[in-house]
């Protein structure tokens, strides 16, 4: 934030998120035929040890999916979904477990939350490398059910031996008339932000 | 009973009474340094096992820095405060040794002789088992910690390190005893 080239690039930053997330949006709509906002995501470059924080208490209970990505940027997409929400979008899936105590997923049940996570870590990158004109591959998605802190922490310390500030796309999405919600993390590495806010300038300039 | 929680790359001290706490550890790892003798102990919770570039930290300022807060808390007489906050360090080559030079430090401000310091430490966990590129750091925290235990002769008593759970872990100073809590209800002592 301190850095004004970095601060002036930020609301380009949030726009070209906010599509990116528009796209996600509409896909998990569609697949648990509901309607799904997101509000316009939150961009922040924080410390590396302060990202844990960001979502509140680090014992809270979630559902997390995470893929890898690599292509023209690399680094990694966070979908955490609060335990209770979880259960919500399985019950919309229809994905009905045998033992429903919600302290443990079914392997169906992992799949089928794996599955939502992958569809709206697609949508996001798809709209995202679209607009950049940029190839982003994400990897197959990988599912842990655990205290966020400790999911954040995983996530992010790769990131944290090469640089001290991350840049972090921070969205939740909810629905009107329920109580489903979720938060959705974009971890660009060094290389990768830089490239992002290079080709958005570069974007900007041109039309 | 005052307790305080070490958040990423925080160190905190405390004494007879307090409880050192850290919440929600992956790969994170919880370093406990305590004399029984002195009645007090270190927790770190650190990230990564030593920095990629070798000018990440300075360790003599961080020591100064340190010695600064334990000065307030040491000398502060006037009302029985609890643990506190007393320096950071995100890697365990530096949290580890800077909690050894605390715990002569406090030797010396207080007249006492520390003993052999022991050790405790969890975490070290792989959340996510197919993402490769961090497959290894929770492993790499808890080998670093050992290595270096070793290294500056402190007794481990226990560790609990590596699977894929989280944990969040309270240290109690009186009979140090690490409890160990996962997700799923269960727990340990170590």
């Amino acid at each position: 934030m301190e850095d004004d080239k970095l601060s002036i690039n930020m609301d380009m930053l949030k726009e070209v998120a906010s599509m990116g997330v528009g796209n996600a949006a509409g896909s998990l709509s569609m697949i648990t035929r509901s309607t799904v906002f997101m509000n316009a995501p939150n961009v922040y470059m924080v410390p590396v040890e302060k990202v844990p924080d960001i979502l509140g208490s680090e014992e809270m209970l979630v559902a997390a999916i995470y893929m890898e990505i690599s292509g023209d940027i690399s680094g990694g997409v966070l979908i955490i979904i609060p335990q209770q929400s979880a259960s919500d979008i399985l019950e919309k899936l229809e994905v009905i477990a045998e033992v429903t105590d919600g302290t443990d997923y079914s392997e169906d049940e992992i799949s089928a939350l794996k599955e939502v996570g992958n569809i709206l870590g697609c949508s996001y990158l798809n709209a995202l490398g679209d607009f950049l004109d940029i190839s982003i591959i994400p990897s197959p998605p990988s599912f842990a059910f655990d205290m966020v802190g400790a999911i954040l922490d995983f996530s992010v310390i790769d990131l944290s031996n090469v640089i001290d500030n991350v840049m972090m796309f921070e969205t939740d999405f909810f629905e009107r008339e329920g109580d489903m919600k979720g938060f959705f993390i974009f971890l660009p590495d060094e290389r990768s932000s830089d490239l992002i806010v290079e080709t958005i300038n570069k974007k900007y300039k041109v039309d | 009973m005052a307790s305080i929680s070490a958040g990423i790359g925080e160190i905190i001290f405390g004494r007879s009474g307090d409880t050192l706490v850290s919440r929600g550890l992956g790969s994170c790892l919880a370093i406990a340094i305590y004399s029984p003798h002195l009645k007090c102990a270190f927790l770190s919770h650190i990230m990564l096992p030593e920095p990629a570039r070798p000018d990440a930290y300075d360790l003599l300022a961080l020591k100064g820095t340190m010695k600064k807060s334990l000065d307030i808390v040491l000398d502060n007489k006037e009302q029985a405060q609890g643990p506190a906050m007393i320096g950071r360090c995100k890697f365990a080559d530096g949290a580890i040794p800077l909690m050894i030079e605390g715990m002569g430090y406090v030797a010396e401000k207080t007249n006492k002789i520390s003993g052999v310091l022991r050790s405790k430490y969890a975490g070290g966990a792989t959340m996510f088992e197919a993402v490769r590129h961090t497959l290894h750091i929770g492993e790499k925290n808890a080998d670093m910690a050992a290595l270096l235990m070793k290294k500056y002769r402190i007794r481990i008593l226990s560790s609990d390190v590596g699977g894929n759970l989280g944990r969040t872990i309270t240290f109690d100073i009186d009979t140090g005893i690490m409890h160990v809590r996962y997700v799923r209800g269960s727990a340990k002592d170590i």
